[in-house]
């Protein structure tokens, strides 16, 4: 909502500089978005008067102007067309430098000498008005410099006025705001209307068919208009808020809702037929065509104003172009009306149309200040266009919206606030808003809340205008008892924190990435079936919900790779989403991925590239460090891994996968190197976790430790071997790891070398070197005998 | 005692020479230290000659400060070169590089300076008695809406462009459902902090992001004050920014508080005087807050007599962006490790 600086001077008075506004405003709950001086600079330009006008020799399009400036009469070349004899006009004379920069001359056009300059309004700087000339008001006085007649422009304030303050869309709500901050009244105009004796009885009569969507509707009749265009006082308050002025009858009723926040519509009443308005439920799939041309097709839920015969505007919305105001307008039924708010906004919303006119009407206007509107409207059409006013007022109202009365008690005050307000501040608070106090008592009053507030209707809503306009400033910052509640700590947040410590201590970056994503990303990691497509997106690449974290990590991955960084361990944690076909299936995982070298490089350990043991280490670490000791990594098959999945099962129980991204899957996402991953479903995580450990006994007698280095064919995997192994290592067999794998020249092809070491220790004694041998003959003969292994020499 | 220029800078000249001849035969290390302790030490013999300095006139001064800074360079590196060479001979493995970077077995990992933000703030409200409660991002209208007193065909949901999802589900626009998700399982007192993800029909641009971070608060107990709710979010701003840090609250408009309030941090890059980071006007927009609308009580069952409590959310964009100077909302959703390893 625009305002100006004089605008509101003009409503109340107040000593606030613009800027000192502009923090009280704020500070009083209308935030202002931006302040704008318009700093008009008309040096050398004077009004003059147009006394004659002939046709320039060589030219069919320019006119010479004499111009009576006052003191002297000027010969100016005009090209504009809507030049005409007896205009006052802006003339800049020789020397003047405009502020756009040009600097006016004695100059010859086409021959012909021109003294000075008529100049437009875009010329001026005032307005973006460039297609003619700007014609002043006839009585201003020519010779006088321009700048005493219409001033140096006036100072535009944006606020961005909260949904809840429709009062605020009327210079009058904003300005009792201001007088309510300056101690000062707000003056309100005074309606001075003179009525004709014709009553409006003759000219129309009105009818409510659906008076819950329209509670009030009420018109006036002005006849003997004269459409033209506005004097300069309302030309300049409506252009400097942003709205071009059309006509005197257009502007007035602009002017007036700008005001007081009541919106207004102007009929041409001899294009109306039948001398009725009835107001009535719209027919599924009537079509109406707005006064900006566009043509809607409407439901029910739509409120028309019709007249005799046909619709002639959308309730609350827009007019109809079978009834607009035009240059021939002679009578004219002007309407004020109050609509329900939320029939209002449904049917905007509906047809895609927000004009200033719905947005105050969907907001909550004032049910009881429409005739003040329309009084004043009608008294500023009269004046401006010599009209007429009919006698009387159509007035519909069946049912009349009463003030509501709110209870406030002054300790709930000093409770909500956190610091008591005197009784005697309260009461002036309230009067400088326009409630009413209508009784009070030794703990509170009772206040009448006046139907421009809608938004106030309880105790608390009181107390908020209590604590505003006594300032937010003004309440005491005070510490609370730390220690209040004993609610249970969330334990998947502490759990959370110390994965993602493990994990960033252990080299991997943890980022976050769009939980949105391009529908055909999303398919390589789940069926089209399965995933959630948002049904308003606002691209395809947020059209889907991420069904896994892999694939917004490895659009990462591509993000770096393509910025020379191929070398990249990156997790994340979050959530994602499937459907099951039924509902929504919202978990929480934790995905890596890998690509380029693994973890150490440096000048002394060259890492060789990541591959699948790299993500397997990460993850058995994870979780020997979160105290799970029975992990199995199963063979598994996945769509977007390669042939290297494994499954990652704790207790029996699938947890998560890890593997290698494959080529297809990649290609799609344009990446072109090896992506190793894992993904962990969190609560299968969490839910394997020991929280209670216990001490074990760490052992009083020393180990004997053994390494054995064992040849087997290559396609026998270690793991059987070193199951076997423990099979048979007996009871003081305790630890048992391989340190070396070795395939080469030294050794039979076809074969490979696995080397294990071996720990024995027994809690009660030291072990014997004689019972270690026994036992290590029993393993190696197990091996010979299920896998055809030797030991190696 | 008055010595004369010419006097000290012989005596300079002669320090030097002695020192030439002292280090020419060290064998220990130990008779290097005394040597370093001797020239180089605080009351040592250079350090003696810098005392003469009071003594001459402000045109003498730096001649002589000259000259025995060459002589207190030129002695060091003689010392740093000596010991160098003396512990390389010392090793019996040959010489030893030590100027080589150190090795670790791995690179470390880094962490999004949003998720860096979430954890203080988070660290920050636990240590104040809060705790951490979190919901679903797949919402319904009546968490997202209804229950925070945003009926359908209300405003007040113009302000919020929403996701919406098959089955009149949406994705949240705010965490604020977890306030009344948590108040349907709880009785006051209340205090919880809720961290997460949200979602709002915006196109990524440099101030712009569908999905954002954002963390809420609420507290419900009895007598809780709009003075308690100033009260923790000058805590907490001064606990994340500093202890100069004012908090400034203005009316505003929220459906699920009454009064509401907007809050605002003094710009922390120029104390609140005015700077190009806060537009000249010395305060920078964080969120909204207020104290809780009846109306949501009413949805949850909680007796508003007897009962009050206040609210507030937080962008963790925001005052990241605000924090580290980040001039690209994107930066955060990149995950350019040129922008991680910043952090």
């Amino acid at each position: 909502m625009k305002i100006t600086y004089n605008w509101l001077k003009s409503l109340t008075n107040f000593n606030f500089s613009p800027k000192e506004l502009v923090n009280r405003l704020t500070m009083v709950g209308l935030e202002v978005d931006s302040l704008n001086h318009q700093n008009w600079d008309f040096d050398g330009v004077v009004v003059g008067e147009v006394v004659s006008k002939t046709r320039h020799h060589d030219s069919d399009h320019l006119w010479i102007c004499d111009v009576n400036i006052g003191k002297r009469k000027l010969s100016v070349v005009c090209g504009a067309p809507n030049v005409e004899v007896g205009q006052k006009v802006p003339v800049a004379q020789e020397g003047t430098k405009l502020p756009g920069g040009l600097l006016i001359q004695r100059s010859k056009i086409r021959g012909v000498e021109s003294e000075g300059m008529i100049c437009s309004e875009a010329e001026l700087g005032i307005s973006s008005r460039g297609e003619g000339i700007m014609v002043l008001d006839d009585s201003m006085k020519f010779g006088a410099k321009l700048r005493d007649v219409i001033g140096s422009g006036d100072i535009v304030l944006d606020i961005d006025v909260t949904p809840n303050r429709p009062d605020c869309f009327g210079a009058i709500g904003i300005a009792r705001e201001v007088a309510a901050l300056a101690g000062s009244k707000l003056t309100a105009p005074k309606i001075r209307l003179k009525e004709d004796v014709q009553s409006i009885k003759k000219f129309v009569q009105i009818k409510i068919l659906n008076p819950e969507k329209c509670p009030r509707y009420t018109a006036r009749f002005i006849g003997n208009v004269e459409i033209k265009p506005s004097p300069w006082w309302l030309r300049q308050r409506l252009e400097a808020i942003g709205i071009r002025s059309i006509n005197n009858v257009v502007d007035v009723t602009n002017f007036v809702m700008m005001e007081t926040a009541q919106p207004l519509h102007a009929f041409d009443y001899d294009l109306l037929k039948g001398q009725r308005i009835v107001v009535k439920k719209a027919k599924n799939g009537d079509e109406f065509t707005t006064l900006d041309g566009k043509t809607h097709t409407l439901d029910s839920n739509c409120l028309l104003i019709c007249d005799g015969k046909r619709p002639v505007a959308i309730g609350g919305i827009m007019g109809g172009v079978n009834s607009e105001v035009s240059d021939s307008t002679k009578r004219v039924l002007l309407e004020s009306a109050y609509f329900d708010p939320v029939n209002i906004r449904r049917t905007a919303k509906k047809l895609g149309i927000s004009t200033e006119s719905s947005r105050r009407f969907e907001r909550g206007t004032d049910p009881n200040g429409v005739l003040f509107a329309l009084d004043r409207a009608a008294q500023l059409i009269a004046e401006l266009s010599g009209g007429k006013i009919a006698k009387g007022i159509s007035d519909v109202y069946p049912k009349r919206i009463k003030t509501k009365k709110v209870k406030l008690r002054f300790e709930r005050i000093r409770l909500l606030l956190g610091v008591a307000v005197p009784p005697t501040t309260v009461r002036s608070i309230l009067a400088s808003l326009g409630f009413t106090i209508v009784a009070k008592s030794p703990v509170g009053f009772t206040v009448e809340v006046p139907t421009f507030r809608p938004d106030v209707t309880r105790e608390a809503d009181l107390i908020e205008e209590i604590a505003r306009v006594h300032g937010f400033d003004n309440i005491p910052e005070e510490p609370m008892v730390a220690i209040n509640q004993l609610a249970p700590a969330n334990v998947h947040e502490q759990f959370l924190r110390t994965l993602k410590y493990q994990l960033t201590a252990g080299g991997l970056s943890e980022i976050l990435t769009y939980s949105l994503l391009n529908k055909k990303q999303a398919a390589c990691f789940a069926g089209a079936e399965r995933l959630v497509e948002v049904v308003n997106p606002i691209s395809v690449d947020f059209s889907t919900l991420r069904p896994s974290l892999l694939p917004g990590l490895v659009n990462i991955i591509r993000w770096n790779v393509n910025r020379k960084n191929r070398n990249l361990k990156l997790f994340e944690i979050g959530n994602v989403f499937t459907s099951d076909g039924n509902k929504i299936v919202e978990i929480k995982k934790i995905a890596a991925v890998l690509s380029g070298t693994g973890f150490y490089s440096n000048w002394k350990l060259k890492s060789p590239d990541c591959d699948i043991f790299d993500v397997r280490g990460i993850v058995e670490n994870l979780l020997r460090r979160n105290n799970i000791a029975e992990f199995v990594f199963k063979p598994a098959l996945s769509p977007y891994s390669k042939r290297t999945t494994l499954d990652i099962q704790v207790g029996g129980n699938s947890i998560g996968i890890l593997g290698e991204l494959n080529e297809e899957v990649l290609s799609g996402f344009d990446v072109d190197l090896p992506v190793f991953f894992f993904e962990i479903e969190y609560s299968n995580l969490h839910e394997k976790i020991n929280r209670w450990r216990l001490y074990q006994p760490i052992p009083k007698f020393p180990p004997v430790v053994r390494d054995i280095a064992v040849l087997v064919q290559e396609t026998v995997d270690a793991e059987l071997v070193a199951n076997d192994i423990r099979k048979n290592g007996g009871e003081f067999l305790k630890n048992l790891s391989l340190f070396d794998v070795f395939v080469g020249q030294q050794i039979e092809s076809g074969c490979k070398s696995l080397a294990f070491n071996l720990t024995f220790f027994s809690p009660q004694r030291t072990l014997t070197e004689q019972e270690v041998d026994l036992q290590i003959r029993r393993i190696l003969d197990s091996l010979a005998n299920n896998f055809l292994a030797r030991l190696r020499g | 005692m008055s010595t004369s220029l010419s006097e000290i800078l012989t005596g300079v000249s002669s320090l030097r020479e002695q020192f030439e001849s002292q280090t020419k035969d060290v064998s220990s290390s130990e008779r290097l230290e005394e040597l370093r302790i001797k020239y180089l030490g605080r009351k040592g013999d250079i350090a003696n000659f810098f005392n003469l300095m009071g003594n001459l006139s402000a045109e003498e001064r730096p001649r002589l400060g000259e000259a025995l800074n060459l002589l207190k360079n030129h002695v060091q590196t003689s010392l740093d070169e000596l010991t160098r060479s003396m512990a390389a001979k010392k090793t019996d493995d040959g010489y030893i590089d030590l100027t080589l970077p150190g090795t670790y077995q791995q690179e470390v990992g880094y962490t999004n300076p949003l998720l860096q933000i979430m954890e203080e703030v988070k660290e920050i409200f636990t240590g104040m008695g809060f705790t951490v409660e979190t919901g679903p991002e797949v919402e319904s209208e009546y968490y997202n809406f209804e229950a925070l007193n945003v009926p359908a065909d209300h405003p007040a949901r113009d302000l919020q462009d929403t996701f919406y999802l098959s089955n009149g589900l949406l994705l949240r626009t705010h965490t604020s459902p977890v306030q009344v998700r948590t108040m349907e399982k709880r009785q006051p007192p209340i205090r919880i902090i809720a961290p997460g993800r949200c979602f709002r029909k915006d196109t990524p641009d440099a101030t712009h992001s569908p999905i954002f971070h954002q963390v809420e608060g609420l507290v419900v107990d009895k007598g809780i004050s709009f003075a308690h709710m100033k009260g923790t979010l000058l805590a907490f701003g001064r606990k994340l920014l500093g202890d100069k840090l004012r908090v400034r609250f203005h009316p505003s408009f929220y459906p699920f508080t009454e009064p509401s309030a907007d809050y605002d941090f003094s710009c922390v890059f120029c104390d609140g005087k005015g700077c190009r980071i806060c537009k000249n006007s010395g305060w920078i927009e964080i969120s909204g807050c207020g104290m809780v609308d009846p109306a949501v009580f009413g949805y949850v069952n909680y007796d508003y007599e007897i009962y009050t409590g206040f609210a507030w959310g937080m962008g963790v964009e925001r005052i990241a962006m605000m924090k580290y100077q980040v001039d690209d909302i994107r930066h955060f959703y990149e995950n350019d490790m040129r922008f991680l390893m910043q952090f």
